[in-house]
């Protein structure tokens, strides 16, 4: 089981089941879809690394982050952005925590500016501008 | 893994091969999405690019209407980027429930 199938279904509390076949798509599945676009903000991945980024609930945005040490032992690091009414709190392993500010707080907000637009339109179908259907919007440029 | 590694992912964030160009970035452009009873067509995703992040708020900057307001980000308080944050991710968490009830969606 990979890190999103396990947060998310620590957050949902319902597991996931592959290849059943079912009429509706899941929170994992969707997430997964948006981790692809998310991974893809920061640049190269270093070699041997696997990266997610994700937005998993109303109030936290996760980083993840696994590659192999000089060993062949597996490592992680794992950084939850949460929401807070005060600002946003970076969390990290170890329970260390504090608010960013500054150009990291800028660089998260563009990131996170880009990994909604590019949700919306290449796994949602819409516009992030005008919250309309892409195809919506291609037929109202074709009638002007 | 060295320090210099773990110093990187640490700092994600902070973006440590490129700067951000604009400091600004267009915050009230976000329309509120119509849901459409349309089915989200996952084998028309269209291909993404390796272009920078950057790079894409740049182009952005650049289509910006004369209608919407931008704030310095340079200048954004915590408050306004919590209103930010929870308005992006609101409208994001509100695109996915949507998708989740398409019966016809493609997996």
């Amino acid at each position: 089981m990979n890190f999103l199938n396990k947060i998310v279904e620590l957050i949902t509390g319902s597991s996931f089941s592959f290849g059943k076949k079912t009429a509706v798509i899941t929170d994992r599945q969707l997430i997964e879809r948006e981790s692809q676009i998310g991974r893809e903000l920061f640049g190269p991945i270093p070699a041997g690394h696997s990266r997610d980024f994700f937005c998993l609930d109303e109030r936290t945005w996760v980083w993840h982050e696994e590659w192999r040490d000089e060993n062949n032992k597996p490592v992680s690091s794992t950084i939850r952005y949460e929401i807070q009414p005060n600002g946003v709190l970076k969390v990290l392993p170890g329970r260390v925590y504090h608010y960013i500010e500054g150009e990291e707080l800028s660089n998260l907000l563009i990131a996170v500016r880009l990994y909604y637009d590019r949700s919306l339109r290449e796994i949602y179908g819409y516009n992030p501008s005008t919250g309309l259907p892409i195809s919506q919007t291609a037929e109202a440029a074709a009638t002007i | 893994m060295s320090p210099n590694q773990q110093s990187e992912v640490s700092n994600s964030f902070n973006f440590p091969e490129a700067r951000p160009t604009p400091q600004s970035i267009e915050i009230t452009g976000l329309a509120q999405p119509e849901i459409s009873p349309s089915p989200v067509d996952f084998e028309d995703l269209s291909s993404t690019n390796n272009t920078s992040p950057l790079d894409s708020v740049s182009h952005e900057a650049k289509d910006r209407s004369p209608d919407t307001q931008t704030v310095s980000l340079e200048s954004l308080t915590p408050e306004q980027a919590v209103s930010l944050f929870s308005g992006l991710t609101a409208r994001l968490l509100m695109v996915r429930e949507q998708a989740k009830r398409q019966p016809s969606i493609k997996r």
